[in-house]
């Protein structure tokens, strides 16, 4: 599986806000990877929103599709 | 009315084109033994095939817990094709797996031509596993070589004795793990193999 650099992306820690998988040059999110997957989710499993993970627009959609995919085949539970 | 002309000609054209590349994936029950799982995988490859379609990768995960039941069922048995299809094959592939009773869930989604697929790792079940086994072996290695080096014949005594009962206490942790997977492996041979019909 594809291993990601995550970037911590405080705003205030850091000065400019960066996106982990514009940094690591993904260009489709694997639904499979749930590893990866899940440095995005809550304690409750809900997705992370922008401000907190620092995922650019674009990558977000896609995250979300690939939560959503993985949700539909039990690889990750829908709550907590 | 030029508009409505364009966009049937836009979506004939997009119907009739013919190969894309698809990843399907499904989840069969978990009670299912082995050779009916082979009989299972062998005919969806005849019904991929059967129509102009290329099976580019197979993959059997094996059993894996499920985040939440489906159907009462806490466990299912992962298997992903890549495959190359006509796309106005996709619906009939789509009712083929509603309505088989061993599929419990199904996904198909088209990928990109420059996808490559990356093999599915088990995080959490196998480390455990790997780390109960490595350090029971790691001491006894330690001591052997202190064999070597320490000459005294006391000293040997000692040692030995206490190798001798840390074996025996291994045997005996380690037989009793292994037992249910192999047990599975057995049931599933004896009533493979046989085809009873019960």
């Amino acid at each position: 599986m594809a291993k990601y650099i995550f970037s911590t992306n405080q705003k205030h820690a850091l000065g400019k806000r960066r996106c982990t998988f514009c940094t690591n040059q993904v260009g489709v999110i694997d639904y499979k990877d749930i590893k990866s997957l899940q440095h995005f989710l809550n304690a409750f499993q809900r997705i992370k929103g922008r401000y907190y993970t620092g995922v650019c627009l674009n990558h977000q959609k896609k995250l979300g599709r690939a939560v959503k995919r993985a949700r539909h085949m039990a690889l990750l539970p829908f709550t907590n | 009315m030029a508009k409505k002309k364009l966009v049937k000609k836009v979506v004939s054209r997009i119907i009739e084109t013919e190969n894309r590349m698809y990843e399907i994936m499904f989840i069969l029950k978990p009670d299912m033994l082995e050779a009916a799982i082979k009989k299972k995988l062998k005919e969806f490859n005849d019904f991929l095939t059967s129509k102009e379609g290329k099976v580019t990768l197979e993959d059997l995960w094996g059993k894996r817990p499920l985040a939440y039941t489906i159907k009462q069922y806490e466990e299912g048995i992962y298997v992903v094709y890549n495959a190359e299809l006509v796309s106005s094959f996709i619906s009939e592939l789509e009712v083929h797996l509603r309505l088989d009773n061993d599929v419990i869930r199904h996904i198909v989604m088209s990928i990109d031509e420059d996808y490559s697929y990356s093999k599915f790792d088990e995080e959490l079940d196998e480390k455990d596993d790997k780390s109960d086994t490595k350090p029971k072996k790691a001491p006894v290695k330690k001591e052997e070589p202190k064999k070597e080096e320490v000459k005294k014949e006391e000293v040997k005594e000692e040692v030995k004795e206490e190798v001798k009962e840390e074996v025996k206490e291994e045997v005996k942790e380690e037989t009793p793990e292994p037992s249910k997977s192999e047990l599975d492996d057995k049931l599933d041979k004896i009533l493979g193999d046989v085809d009873l019909d019960i």
